[in-house]
């Protein structure tokens, strides 16, 4: 039976719990990262941490088996894009502005956006279920009764790789989102192929290209940390595994979306 | 001389803000070389006395000492000095299920030793053998059956040569063929290499078998401590119901009556 009180107090507990709850996940994966990267820099001077046998494996799976799916998109937006776009640009008779629009929005914001959401979706999901199952299934309980930390073997091998990996495929992603503008551009509209060439060239420049890598060697870290976290803190069973992976994709995405806000507001100066 | 020593351990839960003390006050103490088997009904605490005393969870009060080390609020660093010194051998067998039987063994090898890889595979095949799964050594846990992967865990459990084996329900899920292999196992290792044993399980066929001491929890609490004689010819009714296999009528006290009567009325 509630008392009267409690039913007052019951809309800020509504209000509060998600903010406790939030604060707790944040705290948890800010001591997770700190872990990690403890292991990364300490484990190869212990002579314990076989990164290299347990890195590369994890690089193939999330770098070469991801890049068709990234190309994919890229030249899907790239096109989309200038289709989006260029009618408007015509309008005002600046179409060579088309491509140095695009190559600016690809470098600078869809490249390692898309990378990221590609990767949210099939790596996240694949370590939070991978993980979550290890959790169930007692195989993290029983490294550790091996003396063995389960983030220095699990956690510290696919942050390497997932920040390594993103900022590759990104690069794809650049590539591969201008060729898309450029068939678009080219196929559907008069734009020349070389006049294309030479007006996206304008855009590339080192600044926004170290700045797009920087974003997605950051969102590799957001997705690897918040996916290994809800892996961890997977209970009651199957079900468990599932509903963690679907928080996990969901926090990825919104967690994405606000580290590049941040990253954008920081870099802005420079651009 | 005692190898483990638990004193006084209590262990609470909170949940929504409600705590449940699920050890209430264990005592007791396992011998070198000795198997001791902890006995209980579903939800006595079994388990979690098990996790408690390989340091998976922390007792929430007392002493758990292994070797003469209390682990209780003992840093990680220190406790994974501890680890080297018991192996636990999980329900599931706990395989890692992207390594084959052969890597999962080699594991702890590999970590906590600077050997050469043939000599790793070696030791491996030495392990292997001591459990009859030489011939699995290359296949991965999901391609062998249950019993297997037990004996597979049970490899890797005492891949270094530990001074102390912990056991979560060894026969859960296996036939009496396959149980009673792993009862076969569990005695080898005490005769022949001396290792101290601790089994959490309900079949009373496999108390039987491998038991030198018992402990039993209801509700925990420790309602016998003592060896397998004392066991066999407790007169106490939960005792007897459990050695017997008798289902026990549900027993209701004043306060839990009273707390029906209040849910109906509400």
């Amino acid at each position: 039976m509630t008392t009267l009180a409690e039913r007052m107090l019951s809309p800020v507990a509504a209000i509060g719990r998600p903010v406790v709850r939030g604060l707790e996940s944040l705290t948890q994966i800010t001591r997770l990262l700190l872990e990690t990267l403890y292991f990364i820099v300490v484990g190869p001077f212990t002579g314990k941490t076989r990164f290299r046998q347990l890195v590369f494996p994890l690089m193939q799976q999330i770098g070469v088996r991801s890049l068709f799916i990234t190309c994919l998109v890229s030249i899907l937006v790239g096109g989309i894009l200038v289709i989006n776009t260029a009618d408007q640009f015509k309008k005002y008779g600046v179409i060579n502005f088309v491509p140095t629009m695009i190559c600016l929005a690809v470098v600078r914001e869809l490249g390692p956006l898309m990378t990221a959401i590609v990767l949210a979706g099939r790596v996240g999901a694949a370590f939070t279920a991978g993980l979550g199952s290890m959790v169930i299934n007692e195989e993290v309980l029983a490294l550790k009764t091996m003396g063995i930390n389960p983030v220095g073997y699990l956690v510290a091998p696919r942050f390497i790789a997932i920040c390594v990996m993103l900022p590759c495929l990104t690069i794809f992603s650049y590539l591969i989102g201008n060729i898309g503008g450029l068939i678009a551009g080219t196929t559907l509209y008069d734009i020349g192929f070389w006049s294309y060439i030479d007006n996206a060239r304008n855009a590339f420049e080192l600044v926004e290209i170290a700045g797009g890598l920087v974003k997605a060697f950051v969102f590799g870290a957001v997705i690897c940390l918040i996916s290994c976290q809800n892996a961890f803190s997977v209970r009651g069973g199957p079900e468990g595994v599932g509903r963690n992976t679907m928080i996990s994709v969901v926090m990825c995405l919104v967690m994405i979306i606000v580290a590049d806000a941040i990253i954008t507001m920081i870099m802005a100066p420079l651009y | 001389m005692a190898i483990i020593e638990v004193e006084d351990v209590w262990k609470s839960f909170t949940n929504d803000g409600k705590t449940v003390d699920v050890l209430r006050g264990i005592s007791f103490e396992v011998k070198k070389g000795e198997t001791l088997c902890i006995l209980g009904g579903s939800g006595g605490g079994k388990s979690t006395l098990l996790k408690v005393m390989i340091g998976a969870h922390p007792a929430t009060r007392g002493k758990v000492k292994i070797d003469g080390t209390d682990i209780v609020g003992l840093s990680e660093r220190d406790m994974n000095k501890v680890r080297r010194k018991f192996g636990v051998l999980f329900q599931s067998g706990a395989l890692l299920n992207s390594m084959t039987v052969g890597q999962n063994v080699g594991l702890p090898i590999g970590f906590h030793t600077k050997q050469a890889a043939e000599t790793i595979d070696i030791m491996v095949k030495v392990k292997l053998e001591q459990v009859g799964l030489l011939h699995a050594k290359d296949r991965l846990p999901a391609e062998i059956s249950g019993g297997m992967q037990k004996r597979a865990g049970l490899a890797r459990a005492i891949a270094l040569d530990p001074k102390i084996v912990f056991y979560d329900e060894p026969s859960a899920g296996l036939d009496p063929i396959a149980t009673a292999v792993i009862d076969e196992l569990i005695n080898d290792l005490k005769t022949k290499m001396g290792m101290t044993n601790v089994v959490v399980t309900h079949v009373m066929e496999s108390v039987r078998r491998i038991a030198d001491k018992v402990v039993m929890l209801d509700k925990g609490k420790v309602i016998l401590y003592g060896t397998l004689d004392d066991l066999l010819n407790s007169t106490d009714p939960k005792i007897v119901n459990f050695v017997n296999g008798h289902i026990e009528a549900a027993q209701t006290d004043d306060e839990s009556y009273q707390r029906f009567v209040n849910d109906l009325l509400i």
